[in-house]
């Protein structure tokens, strides 16, 4: 910051931004020479460039700190000590300052918000100048400071000047309002090159700092341990969901022939309770249901009553049924018969004292 | 009349019926076949009354009247028919249309079948003499006049076949 402070002519007026010699504005090799995309990719083409440009752009208290660090300034060596370092801190530096720059911008905006309509109007924006200076004053001081890592020497002849000049006393107030407007100056100057430089850094680390990130983090887990799943499953309003869903193409595209073919219907079958099934069936509504009357209608029973009578041969059951009524009757009398001829023989022999009646017959074994 | 074809060989008797096949009938079932006895002669004498106008009808239908039979003559040709149908039925099958119903066979003194003689000969004596049949009642062995005189047996035999091979 010091090596930056040198160059601002306190208590004059401030010198001309255009003007080269006087311009106030450290111009790094590298900014001058790059084609205005200043990024991490093309770090190596600035060492390059920087190296091929760095004498002319040298002011004379670079040449004596470039005296200071190399015995022989003239012929440059092929490898400047120290100017990769000083470009990495510079580079570094300029990242550093547009990051700061985007967020300035916003507190910026954001205070000129917060401001009367009328201060814009007037065109003099103290917010956005403070802010710019501050921000001018940070880059110019990161650049001095990738400066004075190139050179300790170019460092201190500045504080010196500054110090010993008594125009630094006067008109203190002037010179500060007028270092505000330099700075801010600066700022804006290269406001677009610092920001894109961070914008090119941050492209390519935010992506490595997040795979970076979720390498170490469970998210499964988190979500698992952090986030209420039902809480966001009652949210979703499923109705619309299915609404959405074309189901006759999802059906179409389904091979409904292959699905049955892997299906076990022996195995479904055998899992069945056929019986619960059953008991909950109501025989008696399906038979409500069914239409008698029309089924008889379409019957023909005359044929059917022909085939069973074909079938059964009815003369004979009649014939049999009969035979055997007969044949009970027969059977009846028979028995009546001989339980009369029993009695009267009792009567009989009782009446004429007699014994038991020899009835046995003359059969084949033995012959009276 | 009752078919006794339709009876099985092995027959089922009833309590008590069983026991008795075989034993002499008393008078009450032989009383109860003589009397279907009869009956059926009445009808055969019927028929043979139809028969015998149905002739006159067709030899000489104009001069048709019904013949007037008198009371001798329709005994007589009762009398006849009925030795006839008993001689006939014991000589044949051991049994009248009565006795088969009641169940009842008549044997000789050997236990087999009468021949024709002596079943006419004894048909005759029941049809002259048919009250001889209640001696059964008094007879020890439920003998009638006619088993005295012919010594035949009438047995409970409720068997539609009858054994035709011991004849003596």
């Amino acid at each position: 910051m010091m090596g930056a402070m040198d160059r601002i002519p306190i208590g004059g007026t401030p010198p001309d931004p255009d003007d080269g010699e006087h311009d106030n504005v450290v111009r790094l090799p590298s900014v001058q020479a790059s084609d205005g995309v200043v990024g991490i990719p093309v770090e190596s083409h600035q060492v390059d460039d920087a190296a091929v440009d760095d004498e002319p752009e040298m002011s004379w208290e670079e040449a004596v700190a470039a005296d200071a660090e190399a015995d022989v300034p003239e012929d440059p060596p092929p490898v400047v000590p120290g100017a990769g370092m000083a470009t990495l801190l510079e580079q570094g530096m300029r990242v550093g300052a547009g990051m700061v720059s985007a967020g300035a911008s916003a507190v910026a905006d954001a205070l000129r918000s917060t401001m009367p309509e009328s201060a814009d109007e007037e065109g003099e924006d103290p917010a956005a100048t403070m802010a710019g200076a501050g921000l001018g004053a940070a880059i110019t001081a990161a650049e001095a400071a990738a400066a004075a890592a190139k050179s300790a020497a170019e460092a201190v002849g500045p504080i010196m000047s500054w110090v010993t000049n008594p125009a630094a006393l006067q008109g203190a107030s002037e010179t500060a309002a007028g270092a505000a407007r330099l700075l801010d100056g600066q700022w804006k100057a290269t406001q677009a090159e610092t920001a894109q430089a961070a914008t090119a850094f941050l492209t390519v680390l935010i992506p490595e700092i997040t795979t970076a990130i979720l390498d170490q983090i469970d998210l499964t887990q988190i979500v698992k341990e952090r986030v209420d799943i039902n809480a966001i499953v009652e949210d979703v309003d499923m109705d619309r969901i299915v609404d959405r869903l074309d189901i006759a193409a999802i059906v179409d595209r389904v091979d409904v022939n292959a699905v049955v073919q892997r299906v076990d219907m022996g195995q479904i079958v055998e899992d069945l309770p056929i019986e619960k099934v059953v008991d909950r069936v109501d025989v008696n509504e399906i038979v409500e249901r069914v239409d008698i009357r029309g089924v008889i209608d379409r019957l023909d029973l005359a044929e059917i009553t022909q085939d069973v009578m074909d079938d059964i041969d009815l003369p004979s059951i009649i014939r049999e049924s009969s035979g055997a009524m007969a044949s009970e009757t027969v059977q009846t009398v028979r028995v009546r018969g001989m339980d009369a001829d029993g009695l009267v023989s009792k009567i009989v022999d009782r009446m004429l004292r007699r014994e038991q009646r020899q009835l046995e017959a003359p059969g084949e074994p033995k012959d009276d | 009349m009752a078919d006794t074809a339709t009876h099985p060989p092995t027959h089922v008797y009833p309590a008590g019926a069983r026991e008795r096949q075989g034993l002499r009938a008393g008078v009450v079932s032989r009383t109860t076949a003589m009397v279907i006895d009869i009956a059926y002669v009445a009808v055969l004498i019927g028929a043979a009354y139809l028969g015998y106008c149905a002739f006159r009808f067709l030899r000489n239908p104009r001069a048709f009247t019904w013949p007037v039979i008198s009371s001798t003559q329709f005994i007589t040709a009762a009398l006849i028919v009925a030795a006839i149908a008993l001689a006939i039925g014991w000589a044949g099958i051991g049994r009248t249309a009565g006795m088969r119903i009641m169940g009842l066979r008549i044997v000789g003194r050997s236990g087999t079948t009468l021949g024709f003689t002596i079943a006419l000969l004894r048909a005759i004596t029941c049809v002259v003499f048919p009250i001889g049949l209640f001696w059964s009642a008094v007879s020890k062995r439920n003998a009638s006049v006619h088993d005295l005189i012919f010594r035949t047996s009438v047995i409970y035999d409720w068997q539609a076949r009858v054994p035709r091979t011991k004849r003596s």
